[in-house]
């Protein structure tokens, strides 16, 4: 065969085979690209849905009723919306999608929540007639008390039709927002907890609540001394430093208002001797110890000493003393089960009870501070790291974490070991190792962590102990326990989805990243899976995880905004900045007062676009413009003006119009229309020139030569004699600081150093307002946090 | 004589058709395979960052050795829209209804390297900012090598370019 017969035959094979391989190639290229597509919009749609918590979470107050369940429920089917409108369907109806998704995971401030499909009853409650269960033919709900299809219905006494669930009807998948997870670890002495009386030496049982910051909440017994003790508290831990340098401090002098029983002699059952009145102590009269006991210590079991009887030898409270027993008679007052006058204890755990209310603990702190917010008037004086702090809000922080930090310190740091986290039902089991293996395991990485160490130490060592340091030994091991906790649970909600799922997919949590981890253990967050989505020849499988930095739940560096001093809220001139922006530092160095500051939510959500009229005021020679909407008047940027300021617009306003002017531009001949001018004293037009940059609002005068003839009062020329224009309205006067807030890239300074980084002076009094300014509103936002999370649903 | 030419024309034919032609179009194949990787590196990247609000040290050098894997050489040029959500105050010049409204000015390859490769190993972003990669190869890849040989195309051009950018979604600092 000659050379190009064999040529063309090669050309033969080749030809189709390069056809096929491209046509193929190309359907994997377009494969890959839909992928990347998918995984962008995934990312997308849960941005959406963290954004929806974000405004909804502006509403969380302290009121009843409000659950943050709501809003992750809101938040999910934001997620759904959006991801079904990004993938070509409609909005409405996500079914179709959520097959694809095994779980969401939503982490909140204390806990989190898991979005998966749960197996359930097809039933429905109704209060009148009972349970209604699905027919099995045609999936109908019917209320059947078990006359047509055998015995499972049983008629209660109240009529209403019940069922046996267990054995008759089927299940079918439910997609819900499972019940709130705790950040949450057991840790106890012993692994069979139950085994234990609590009673001898170190005996202890009990939960720790983490949360993203160093709030607990502690719930379980412990053994004090031989005396058996169940608490039930929470607070901030804060690193108290040892008795030389504290971190908190209260001034000796302080005075504290408790509110008391007065002990009077009682000389006959009927008397009425729950008199209360204000006892003032002043700080120095007690010694610590007394008064962590008196604040922090649970009233129930503590008193030790002997019970007194009446005459009869009967306990106080009996019938014939119903408020008690008193044996002497004076201005004394009861708290807690102690015998105070007016200048300290007199009694220690005498067993004077009565009908009031217990007027100890935090309850101490709060009628205090409390008297201060009515008369304006401190009477305790707390120091943080050295700064006095004035706000109330903050004071009430630091004087409950202080007494909380203390009392953990006293009663369990020594208890506490690491080595002793358990699973929630322990009984010493494989799990409980397994658990702490998990723990363990992970942090190798930390030295002696596998030993003896105690959890808890705020009196030494700051780098290492500090709960509000990253890298102390408290915040690592809370991160390895939630970590583990979330990992084991988002893990079981995705593998039995995958168990009961009867499709091809074969559905598991994929490995987070360690930064992936860094945002969830820091933030709020969400956290999205979709797997098993057909795509092109395969299918596709993502996860997204998106945080939230605008939010009333959770405070943090990046949610406060800095100003130099609260006057600046009206200075135009003055910008927001992050707490350790050196801009800041330049600002606070030449201004007077406290720094200020507010909250990123109330900056970032305040905007909306009006139509306001447009108003002209002279100032000097200048008209500079501004707009007036619903009785406000604001700048022409669109802040909201002070109310001294909107007086005197109001005085000197000039409603602004626009008109038709003719100008010579050389010998040509220029129409053009002057929007918002006004016209000054010499008829000179003034108008607001929006080409112009940096004018501040002003209206620039007009110089153009007019036509000769040309009069543009002229009716003909239609003075329109209002404007109006549609712009973003905003109660803030301040701007973003170009440089930290803006473009993240700035020069920071360390405000807690000991040489200013600025200055280079080791007693910088800017830092040092700078540092007050830091440790007043971290702890103002984070109280009202303190008292919100009560208040709030799960 | 003729039989001779036809026969030297036949050997050229055939030598282009049996090696020419399936280099060439297995060297198409392998710039598909190569656009695929550089597409998924540099939307991942992207996406990375968007969701991290940072640009790290790390991540780029990642990105940079999956590009390297293709065997060519690739121009990354990224470009971050910094967010100015000031107030009206420095964006008044666009338009009457603007004010109020974000502009954004551009931060781009040089800058961010220089953070990027400088002390801190990091770029941080902020939310709102916008961030996009195109990656374009540097080096002709061999297909463009035979196109140029054969179709006389002059200048390089470019064979394998891709292109991702969007929002950032967290506040990286």
């Amino acid at each position: 065969m000659k050379l190009p017969n064999l040529a063309v035959i090669f050309i033969i094979i080749i030809l189709p085979l390069s056809v096929v391989l491209s046509t193929y190639m190309q359907l994997q290229i377009d494969v890959l690209n839909q992928k990347e597509e998918l995984s962008t919009r995934l990312l997308d749609a849960t941005y959406d849905g963290i954004l929806s918590f974000e405004l909804n979470s502006l509403s969380v107050d302290n009121v009843e009723g409000h659950s943050v369940k709501s809003y992750v429920s809101d938040a999910v089917n934001t997620f759904f919306t959006t991801m079904s409108i990004n993938m070509g369907s409609s909005g409405a109806v996500n079914t179709n999608l959520q097959a694809y998704v095994p779980a969401i995971l939503f982490t909140t401030y204390d806990g989190y929540y898991i979005y998966s499909p749960v197996k359930t009853k097809p039933v429905l409650l109704d209060d009148n007639k009972g349970i209604a269960k699905e027919n099995d033919n045609d999936g109908e709900l019917l209320y059947d008390d078990g006359t047509e299809n055998g015995t499972t219905g049983i008629t209660d006494t109240a009529g209403k039709t019940t069922f046996n669930l267990d054995e008759d009807l089927p299940n079918s998948y439910n997609y819900m927002v499972k019940p709130f997870i705790y950040y949450s670890a057991t840790y106890a002495s012993d692994p069979d907890i139950g085994s234990m009386n609590f009673t001898n030496g170190d005996d202890y049982a009990i939960v720790i609540n983490y949360s993203l910051d160093n709030h607990v909440a502690l719930y379980g017994r412990y053994a004090d001394g031989s005396v058996a003790r169940t608490i039930s508290k929470s607070g901030y831990l804060t690193y108290l430093g040892d008795d030389g340098s504290p971190t908190i401090e209260i001034a000796s002098d302080s005075k504290f208002y408790i509110r008391g029983i007065l002990n009077e002699a009682i000389t006959s059952p009927d008397q009425d001797i729950a008199s209360e009145a204000d006892l003032v102590l002043t700080y120095s009269s007690l010694s610590k110890d007394e008064w962590i006991d008196l604040i922090e210590t649970p009233d129930t079991n503590y008193c030790n000493g002997t019970i007194k009887s009446n005459d009869d030898g009967d306990y106080m409270g009996d019938d014939d003393y119903p408020k008690g027993y008193f044996e002497n008679g004076g201005i004394e007052y009861l708290i807690r089960g102690k015998r105070y006058n007016s200048t300290n204890i007199i009694n220690n755990y005498t067993e004077m009870s009565s009908d009031g209310e217990d007027h100890g603990g935090e309850s101490i702190i709060d009628y205090t501070l409390d008297k201060e917010r009515e008369t304006g008037t401190s009477t305790v004086t707390v120091k943080v790291n050295g700064c006095t702090i004035t706000d109330v809000d903050a004071k009430e922080y630091y004087l409950k974490s202080y007494f909380f930090s203390e009392w953990v310190q006293r009663e369990l740091a020594d208890k506490i070991k690491i080595k002793d986290i358990r699973t929630a039902y322990s009984n010493g089991t494989e799990d409980d190792l397994w658990m702490q293996n998990q723990i363990l395991v992970n942090n190798q990485g930390i030295e002696n962590y596998t030993t003896e160490e105690y959890l808890i130490n705020l009196k030494e060592n700051k780098e290492d102990n500090d709960p509000e340091l990253d890298t102390s030994l408290f915040a690592q091991h809370k991160r390895q326990v939630i970590q583990n906790s979330i990992q084991y649970n988002l893990n079981s909600a995705i593998s039995t989805y995958n168990d009961n799922y009867k499709g091809s997919t074969d559905f598991s949590m994929p490995a987070f990243t360690t930064d992936d981890w860094d945002k969830i253990l820091t933030k709020v967050s969400m956290a999205t899976f979709m797997q098993g989505v057909p795509c092109g020849t395969t299918t596709w499988g993502d996860y997204a995880i998106a945080t939230s930095t605008n939010n009333k739940v959770f405070v943090n560096k990046n949610n406060l905004y800095f100003l130099k001093n609260e006057d600046a809220k009206s200075d135009l001139e003055s910008a927001y900045h992050y707490v350790d922006c050196s801009k800041l530092h330049e600002e606070v160095a030449s201004s007077t007062g406290d720094v200020y500051a507010d909250m990123s939510f109330e900056y970032a959500y305040d905007s909306n676009e009006q139509a306001v009229t447009v108003y002209a005021v002279q100032e000097g020679a200048n008209f500079v413009k501004y707009y007036y909407s619903e009785g406000k008047w604001y700048y022409w940027n669109g802040l909201i003006v002070d109310d001294e300021k909107a007086a005197e617009i109001d005085a000197n306003k000039r409603q602004v119009g626009s008109v038709y002017v003719e100008t010579t531009e050389g010998n040509a001949l220029e129409r053009m229309v002057l929007v918002n001018f006004v016209i000054d004293s010499s008829n000179n037009f003034h108008y607001f020139e929006y080409a112009k940059q940096d004018d501040n609002g002003y209206l620039v005068p007009f110089t153009e030569n007019l036509i000769s003839a040309y009069n543009p009062y002229d009716e003909k020329y239609s003075i329109e004699p209002s404007s109006s224009e549609n712009v973003l309205l905003y109660d803030h006067m301040n701007v973003d600081c170009y440089w930290c807030m803006m473009s993240a890239n700035y020069d920071t300074f360390d405000f807690n150093a000991e040489t200013c980084s600025i200055t280079n002076s080791t007693d910088c009094p800017t830092c040092e307002k700078i540092r007050k300014a830091w440790y007043t509103y971290i702890a103002k936002y984070r109280n009202n946090q303190f008292n919100m999370t009560d208040a709030i649903q799960r | 004589m003729s039989d001779s030419l036809i026969t030297i024309v036949a050997i050229l034919v055939a030598a282009i058709l049996m090696f020419a032609f399936p280099l060439m179009s297995i060297a198409d194949r392998n710039d598909d395979i190569a656009q695929t990787a550089v597409s998924a590196a540099v939307s991942d990247f992207v996406n990375t960052v968007r969701s991290e609000g940072k640009i790290t040290e790390d991540n780029y050098s990642a990105f940079r050795s999956k590009l390297d894997a293709t065997g060519n050489a690739y121009d990354i040029e990224m470009e971050v829209k910094v967010k100015s959500s000031t107030i009206g105050k420095k964006n008044a010049w666009l338009s009457a209804s603007s004010v109020g409204s974000s502009v954004y000015y551009s931060e781009y390859t040089a800058q961010i390297l220089e953070r990027v490769e400088g002390d801190t190993h990091t770029y941080p972003l902020k939310e709102g900012d916008i961030f996009s990669v195109t990656a374009r190869n540097q080096s002709s890849t061999l297909a463009q090598v035979i196109k140029n040989a054969f179709y006389s195309v002059t200048g390089q051009g470019t064979q394998i370019v891709a292109q991702a950018s969007g929002v950032v979604q967290s506040t990286g600092k």
